[in-house]
C-alpha cells in the first residue's frame, strides 16, 4: 500500500498544476457550505446566549430588533430616547430592578456604555486591573478595547466628537480609565463603560465651568438675583476632575434626562410577565423579551443559511462531477501505465487504487484547506452580531 | 525447435512441462493455441525466441512471467509452481522473481530514473529495509549500464538508449530469476540494438538469471545460449494460429 500511495503522491505533485486546479475547487466547495454551517451556528450561539441571560428591555416604541440588538450588543442606532422619570416611575413599581442603559457614543471607535452599577453586577463584570467607573468622568474598559487602545487605569481617553463643524456642540470629553474588566467573551468586552451622568456631560445637557461668581466680566451679558446669563465665548471644562468635579450642573429638567433603554431585571417570571403586559399596555413605552426577538431574526438568518445551503450543495455537487471527470479521464490516459504496473506484478486493480488514493490526497488537502479557511474566515470576519 | 544443449548442472530459472493454453473464440478473432511439451530455462541462460507475428511468441513470455495462465501442464519459475497459485500469489511472485523488458520501456513519465529502477519493490510493497537494499542495488546497476549519472532525471529527459538502460535496470533490481524481454530492440537502430542486448546478456548472465528475449532480429541470435521457435516447441507445432 505504501508503494502505491507514493505513486500516487508521485503523481499528484508532478501534474502541480491539475492538482492544484482540483483543490483549488474542492476547497471551495467544501468551505462555502461550511463557513456558513459555522458562522449561522456561532450566530445562533452568540444571539441566544447573550438573549438568554437579559430577561426584558424596555425602551421607546420603535423597531424591536434595533432595540434587542443595541441594548444587548451595543450595535449603533438611533433609538428614540426614554426620559430617565420612566426610570423612577417603574422601579416605584417595585416588580423589577431596573438598569439604565445610554449607548449614543463611542470613543475611539468602541461604544460608550454609560449605565449603573447594578449592570456590572448583572453582567458579572470583574475589574482585572483598577475598578468600576463610579464618578463622573471616569470610564472602565471592556478586556478588548483595553487591549486594542493600550489603555490601564490612569489613562486617558477622549471621547468622539459626534459634530465636528457645530460649534455649539460640546468638544469632547477627555475621560479617566478607572479600571479594566476581565475577559468575558461577550459583546461587553469591545464597550467602554461608564456612569450615566457621563453620557449626559457628552450630551451637553450637564456642563462645567468656572462658578459665576469668578467669571471674566467681560463674558457675562447680565445678573440676575438668581441667574447670571454667559456669553457663549465661556469656555466649558473638557475634563472632569476632582478640582472642576463639584461645577457641574444640569441646566434642564433632570427628570427629562435621556435613556436609550432599560433593562429589567425580575424578581419572578411572574413579575416579569406583568411588568410586560403593564408596560406595553400603556404604550408610552415597549417591553420585550430578547429571546423571543432573537428567535424571530434568526428565522431570518436560517432561511438565508439555506439559501447557502443549496448554493453549497449545487456548488458540491458540480465539484464533484468535475472530480470525478477529471480522474475518469486521467484513468483513461493512464491506462498504459496501469497496464505495465499490472504486468510487473502489481496488486489486481492497482489503477483504481492509484486513482482512489490520489483522489483521497487530493480531498484531504482540500478539506485541510477548507477548514482552515473556514476557521480563519471566522477568525477575522468582523464581528457579525455589531455589523448585522 | 531448434537449441544448443542446455547445461543441466544449472538450477532452473523456468520450466513448462505440458503446457497448453488458448485464447477462446470471440467474433472476428480466429482461434488461437499455444503447447509447449517441455521447455526449461536454467540458471544463467539466455534464449531468444523467434516466429512469425501471431505465432504466440508474447504469449509465451506472458505464461512464462504468469500473467496468462495455463488451462494445462505445470509452469514453475525459481522453483516455484506459478500455475498452482491464487491470482495475488502470481502477482507477488512475479515481482520477486520475474524482471521484465518491454519495447516501448513502459517507464513511468512521471518518476525519475532511479525511482522507476525501483517501481518493481514499490508495487510489491517492499519494506522500508528492502528499499534501501533495492537502492543501493539500483544505484549499482545504474552503474553497470552507463546512467549512473542520469538517476534523477524524468523519462523525458533522457534519450531513447537511456530509456532503454533504465529499463534493464528495472527489470533486475529485484534480483530476479528469470527475465523476460518481448521485442527490447524493436525500437532502437542497429548499433543501439546490438549494444542493449550485449548488455542484457552480460548483466542476466553476471546475476545467475535465466534470460528469455523475444526478438525479430536474426543478426542477434548468435549471441544467445538457445534460439527457440515458438512454433515448434510442441512435438507437432507449438502453436495454432
Amino acid at each position: 500500500m505504501s508503494g502505491i500511495l507514493f505513486l500516487a503522491w508521485r503523481h499528484a505533485a508532478a501534474h502541480r498544476a491539475r492538482t492544484s486546479i482540483l483543490i483549488a475547487c474542492v476547497a471551495l466547495a467544501l468551505w462555502v457550505p461550511w463557513t456558513a454551517g459555522a458562522l449561522a451556528g456561532q450566530y445562533d450561539r452568540t444571539l441566544r446566549a447573550r438573549a438568554a441571560e437579559t430577561p426584558l428591555i424596555i425602551g421607546a416604541p420603535g423597531n424591536r430588533y434595533d432595540l434587542t440588538l443595541a441594548a444587548l450588543y451595543f450595535r449603533p442606532s438611533r433609538l428614540e430616547t426614554v426620559p430617565y422619570q420612566e426610570l423612577e416611575r417603574l422601579q416605584e413599581g417595585g416588580k423589577a430592578t431596573f438598569v439604565p442603559l445610554h449607548m449614543r457614543f463611542t470613543a475611539r471607535g468602541n461604544p460608550i456604555v454609560a449605565t449603573s452599577v447594578e449592570y456590572v453586577e448583572f453582567r458579572g463584570l470583574e475589574p482585572a486591573e483598577g475598578r468600576h467607573a463610579l464618578r463622573l468622568g471616569e470610564v472602565a474598559l471592556g478586556a478588548e478595547v483595553a487591549q486594542t487602545l493600550g489603555l490601564r487605569p490612569g489613562d486617558a481617553l477622549l471621547s468622539d466628537p459626534t459634530e465636528l463643524y457645530d460649534i455649539s456642540r460640546p468638544p469632547a470629553l477627555k475621560m479617566r480609565v478607572a479600571g479594566v474588566y476581565r475577559p468575558s467573551g461577550t459583546p461587553d468586552d469591545g464597550a467602554v463603560f461608564c456612569d450615566v451622568r457621563t453620557a449626559w456631560v457628552l450630551e451637553g445637557i450637564a456642563h462645567g465651568h468656572a462658578p459665576a461668581e469668578e467669571i471674566d466680566e467681560s463674558l457675562v451679558l447680565s445678573r440676575a438675583e438668581e441667574s447670571v446669563a454667559v456669553s457663549g465665548a465661556l469656555m466649558e471644562y473638557a475634563e472632569v476632575t476632582e478640582e472642576n468635579e463639584g461645577t457641574f450642573h444640569y441646566h434642564g429638567d433632570t427628570a427629562l434626562l435621556p435613556l436609550s433603554a432599560l433593562l429589567a431585571i425580575p424578581a419572578s417570571r411572574k413579575d416579569g410577565t406583568l411588568l410586560k403586559s403593564a408596560v406595553n399596555a400603556a404604550g408610552d413605552l415597549q417591553a420585550v423579551t430578547p429571546t423571543s426577538v432573537i428567535d424571530d431574526l434568526l428565522g431570518v438568518v436560517f432561511r438565508i443559511k439555506a439559501f447557502f445551503d443549496l448554493v453549497g450543495g449545487f456548488l458540491l455537487g458540480t465539484t464533484a462531477l468535475l472530480v470525478y471527470v477529471v480522474f475518469l479521464l486521467s484513468s483513461r490516459l493512464r491506462a498504459a501505465e496501469m497496464r505495465t504496473l499490472d504486468r510487473i506484478g502489481a496488486p489486481r486493480r492497482v489503477g483504481a487504487g492509484l486513482i482512489g488514493l490520489e483522489a483521497v490526497l487530493v480531498l484531504l488537502v482540500a478539506g485541510a484547506l477548507a477548514g482552515g479557511a473556514t476557521a480563519a474566515t471566522l477568525r477575522w470576519l468582523p464581528d457579525l452580531v455589531s455589523t448585522f | 525447435m531448434t537449441s544448443d544443449a542446455a547445461p543441466d548442472a544449472r538450477p532452473a530459472g523456468a520450466s513448462l512441462r505440458g503446457v497448453s493454453f488458448s485464447y477462446a473464440p470471440s467474433a472476428g478473432t480466429r482461434p488461437f493455441r499455444l503447447e509447449v511439451d517441455e521447455l526449461t530455462l536454467h540458471a544463467g541462460e539466455a534464449a531468444a525466441v523467434i516466429g512469425p507475428s501471431g505465432s504466440g511468441k508474447t504469449t509465451l513470455v506472458h505464461l512464462c512471467a504468469g500473467i496468462l495462465v495455463p488451462a494445462s501442464g505445470e509452469l514453475a519459475v525459481g522453483g516455484v509452481r506459478l500455475d498452482q497459485l491464487t491470482d495475488a500469489e502470481r502477482r507477488r511472485e512475479r515481482a520477486r522473481q520475474v524482471g521484465l523488458v518491454f519495447q516501448e520501456f513502459e517507464l513511468l513519465d512521471y518518476l525519475s530514473a532511479l525511482e522507476n529502477i525501483l517501481v518493481p519493490l514499490r508495487v510489491r510493497g517492499a519494506t522500508r529495509e528492502e528499499l534501501r537494499a533495492g537502492r543501493v542495488r539500483a544505484t549499482e546497476l545504474a552503474q553497470a549500464v552507463g546512467i549512473a549519472d542520469l538517476l534523477g532525471r524524468t523519462p523525458a529527459q533522457l534519450s531513447q538508449g537511456e530509456r532503454q538502460r533504465v529499463a534493464i535496470a528495472r527489470a533486475l533490481v529485484t534480483e530476479p530469476a528469470l527475465v523476460l524481454c518481448d521485442e527490447p530492440t524493436g525500437n532502437l537502430d542497429p548499433d543501439a540494438a546490438s549494444g542493449a542486448v550485449d548488455l542484457l546478456l552480460q548483466e542476466a548472465r553476471a546475476r545467475g538469471a535465466a534470460l528469455l528475449m523475444v526478438t525479430h532480429d536474426h543478426g542477434l541470435l548468435d549471441r544467445f545460449d538457445r534460439v527457440l521457435d515458438v512454433t515448434a516447441l510442441a512435438g507437432s507445432g507449438g502453436a495454432t494460429p
